[in-house]
C-alpha cells in the first residue's frame, strides 16, 4: 500500500465519519477516501454491482474500515463478502466499530477481520489512532498489491 | 374327591416344581423369563405337551398370547383369542374357575382357536391368573395336551396354587413398572422445568446483551460527536469562538466525559448482572491495597488509608470482589469535609462462618433516612458540583457481593463518617455457598 492506495470506509454514522476524515487529514493521510453508509452499497462498491457497475479510475480499496452495526447488511455479512470476492480476498480489513462485545470481536477474526479497533471518544485519541494506522497499515504493512 | 391313583412321586414332583418356581421368581428380574419357564414347569409338572400365558388386553376382552412352550413360530407374541362366553378362555375370566376340555372335538361348550387345533392340542385346562387388589384379572394359565386326557382335581388345584403365586409375581412387576414409570414422569416433568428455566434464562441474557449492546453502540455515538465536534471547535477555531465560547465549548467537553464515565459504570454494572460469578478462594490484601493506592493518587490530598494486613482469604470472584473494594475506597476517600484530614480503615472480622470486611471513614457520613437507597442504581445524594459521580458504584458493590454469596451494608450517622460493611463466606465454608440474586426492596433493577 503507498498514499495513492486508496482507502474505504464503511461508516453509517455522518459525524463518525467526518470525524475520522478530519482525523485523516490531522494525521497527514492523503489517500484517497471512499465512504459508503451502508452494508449494500458496501458489497457494491467493493464488487463493483450496482451503482458502482461502471465505476472507472477509481481502483478497489487497499484497506478497508469497517463498521460492524450498519444498515441493510451487516459488517459481518459485508465482511464475509470481502473475503469470498476474489479481488478483495487478501485486502486488509480494519473492524471499526463502538462494540467492544467479546462475541463481536470473536466473530470479526473469525471472518478473518485483521485488526479490531473499537472507535476512541476524544479528538485526540482519535488522531493518534489515524496516526498508528497510517504508520503500520499505509506505511509499514505489505500488503497484495490490486 | 379322592386322590386315589395319585402317587405320592407326582406330588413330590409338584412341590418341587412349586419350589423352583419360588427361587425363579425370586431370582428373576425379568418377567418372561418367568413366564416361559413358568410354561415349562406347569407342562412338566403336569406332562402336558403345551402350555402357555395370555395376557387379557386393555380393552378387557383381547387375550394375547404372552409366552409359551411347545408352539409353532408365530403363536407367542402375536396370537390372540376374544374371550367371548364361547371360549373356555373367556368363561374362566367370566367365573374365575378352572375350565377343563378333556377332548376338544367332542366339546360342545366352547369354541376353540385356529392355532389351538393347528398346533395339535387336544385336551385344554385353564386357571385365572387374578390381577393385583382392585384390578381386572392379569390373564389365564393354560395347558393343552396333544392327547385326549383327564385333568384330576389334584391337577387343577396344583395350576391354580401355580396360578396364583404367577399373579402375585405379576403384580409386583407391574408395582415395580408404575413406580418406575412415575419417577420417570416425574424426572421427564422437572426435566422440562429446567429446559423451561434456562430457556428463560437465556432469554433474558440475551435482553441483556441487546441492552448492553445499545449501551455501548448507540448511547457512545452522540458522544464521540458532541466531544470530537466541540475539541475541534476549541483547538481549530479558537479565536473565532473568543473567551466565553471557547468556555461554554468546554463545558460540552466536560459533559461528554461525564457521560462516557456513567456509560462505563452502567456497562460495568450490566455485565456483573449477567453472569454468576465462580467464586474461589481470594486474598482481598494486595486488592485493598492496589484500591488504596489508586484513591491516594487519585486524591492530591492529605489521605490515610490503613489496611489491617493481612486480612482474611474470602470466597470471591476476583475481578467482582476488585470492583467491590475499589469502589468502597474511592468513596470513602471521595466523601470527606473540605480541608478535614482524610482517615480510612480496612480491616476484618470473623463472624461464625462468614468474614466481615470494613470499611471506615471518618467523612461527611450519610443520615439514616438515605442509608437503604444509596445501594440503589443512579441514586446521588449530591450535586456534581460537590461530589461528582455516577451513581453506580454502591450498586455494583451490592449486586456484586450478592453475586459472590455475599452482602453489604453501612452502618453511619450525619456528620460522623460512614463505616460500610461487606460479608463474605470465608474459606472454611467452600460449599456452603448461598447465590441471592435479586436483592432487598427497593432495589431498582437495570
Amino acid at each position: 500500500m503507498n498514499e495513492l492506495s486508496s482507502i474505504l470506509l464503511v461508516e453509517d454514522n455522518p459525524d463518525d465519519a467526518e470525524l475520522v476524515r478530519y482525523a485523516f487529514e490531522k494525521a497527514g493521510i492523503q489517500n484517497p477516501l471512499s465512504i459508503v453508509t451502508d452494508g449494500d452499497a458496501a458489497v457494491e462498491y467493493i464488487g463493483r454491482t450496482g451503482a458502482h457497475a461502471h465505476r472507472i479510475g477509481n481502483a478497489l480499496p487497499e484497506l478497508i474500515l469497517l463498521d460492524l452495526k450498519i444498515p441493510r447488511r451487516s459488517g459481518f455479512e459485508v465482511l464475509s463478502f470481502i473475503r469470498e470476492h476474489n479481488p478483495t480476498k487478501h485486502t486488509p480489513v480494519v473492524v471499526l466499530t463502538s462494540s467492544d462485545q467479546d462475541d463481536d470481536v470473536r466473530r470479526s477474526y473469525e471472518l478473518g477481520a485483521n485488526s479490531f479497533l473499537v472507535k476512541p471518544i476524544g479528538r485526540d485519541a482519535l488522531i493518534e489512532m489515524a496516526r498508528t494506522l497510517k504508520a503500520y497499515w499505509i506505511k509499514l504493512n505489505h500488503g497484495i498489491a490490486l | 374327591m379322592s386322590e386315589a391313583g395319585k402317587s405320592d412321586r407326582e406330588l413330590l414332583r409338584q412341590h418341587a416344581i412349586l419350589a423352583r418356581f419360588g427361587e425363579l421368581a425370586l431370582r428373576s428380574d425379568d418377567l418372561d423369563e418367568i413366564l416361559t419357564e413358568s410354561c415349562r414347569l406347569v407342562g412338566e409338572a403336569l406332562g402336558t405337551d403345551l402350555a402357555k400365558v395370555v395376557e387379557l388386553q386393555e380393552d378387557g376382552e383381547t387375550l394375547l398370547v404372552r409366552a409359551g412352550v411347545g408352539w409353532k413360530p408365530g403363536v407367542v407374541g402375536h396370537a390372540t383369542i376374544k374371550a367371548g362366553d364361547d371360549t373356555s378362555e373367556g368363561y374362566a375370566l367370566k367365573t374365575g374357575k378352572p375350565m377343563v376340555s378333556p377332548n376338544i372335538d367332542t366339546e360342545t361348550r366352547f369354541r376353540y382357536p385356529a392355532f389351538l387345533i393347528e398346533n395339535g392340542a387336544k385336551a385344554v385346562a385353564n386357571v385365572i391368573i387374578i390381577g393385583g387388589r382392585d384390578r381386572p384379572p392379569y390373564g389365564i394359565l393354560q395347558v393343552d395336551s396333544r392327547k385326549p386326557r383327564e385333568f384330576s382335581e389334584s391337577d387343577t388345584a396344583f395350576l391354580t396354587g401355580y396360578a396364583n403365586l404367577l399373579a402375585a409375581t405379576v403384580d409386583r412387576f407391574r408395582v415395580i413398572q408404575e413406580v418406575r414409570d412415575k419417577e420417570a414422569g416425574e424426572r421427564h416433568a422437572l426435566e422440562i422445568q429446567v429446559a423451561q428455566r434456562t430457556a428463560a434464562l437465556a432469554a433474558s441474557n440475551a435482553q441483556l446483551d441487546a441492552f448492553a449492546y445499545t449501551v455501548s453502540h448507540d448511547l457512545r455515538a452522540p458522544l464521540r460527536a458532541m466531544e470530537g465536534f466541540a475539541r475541534i471547535l476549541l483547538d481549530d477555531y479558537a479565536a473565532a469562538l473568543g473567551d466565553k465560547g471557547g468556555r461554554y465549548a468546554e463545558r460540552i467537553v466536560a459533559a461528554s466525559m461525564r457521560m462516557e464515565g456513567l456509560i462505563d459504570a452502567l456497562l460495568a454494572y450490566s455485565r456483573l448482572r449477567r453472569h454468576e460469578p465462580a467464586v474461589r478462594v481470594v486474598d482481598p490484601t494486595p486488592i485493598a491495597e492496589r484500591a488504596a493506592e489508586e484513591a491516594r493518587t487519585r486524591l492530591g490530598r492529605k489521605i490515610t488509608i490503613e489496611v489491617a494486613a493481612p486480612l482474611p482469604s474470602v470466597m470471591a470472584e476476583p475481578t467482582v470482589i476488585e470492583q467491590v473494594l475499589t469502589n468502597l475506597i474511592s468513596n470513602a476517600a471521595k466523601f470527606q469535609q473540605d480541608g478535614v484530614p482524610v482517615h480510612i480503615t480496612v480491616r476484618a472480622e470473623h463472624q461464625a462462618d462468614r468474614v466481615r470486611i470494613w470499611i471506615e471513614d471518618d467523612g461527611i457520613g450519610i443520615a439514616s433516612e438515605h442509608q437503604e437507597r444509596i445501594f440503589n442504581v443512579f441514586e446521588r445524594l449530591h450535586g456534581d458540583e460537590t461530589y461528582p459521580g455516577t451513581g453506580i458504584g454502591l450498586a455494583i458493590v451490592k449486586e456484586g457481593m450478592a453475586l459472590m454469596g455475599g452482602s453489604a451494608g453501612v452502618e453511619s450517622e450525619l456528620g460522623r463518617g460512614s463505616r460500610f460493611w461487606i460479608d463474605f463466606a470465608d474459606t472454611s465454608h467452600p460449599t456452603s455457598r448461598p447465590v441471592m440474586r435479586g436483592g432487598s426492596k427497593g432495589e431498582r433493577v437495570v
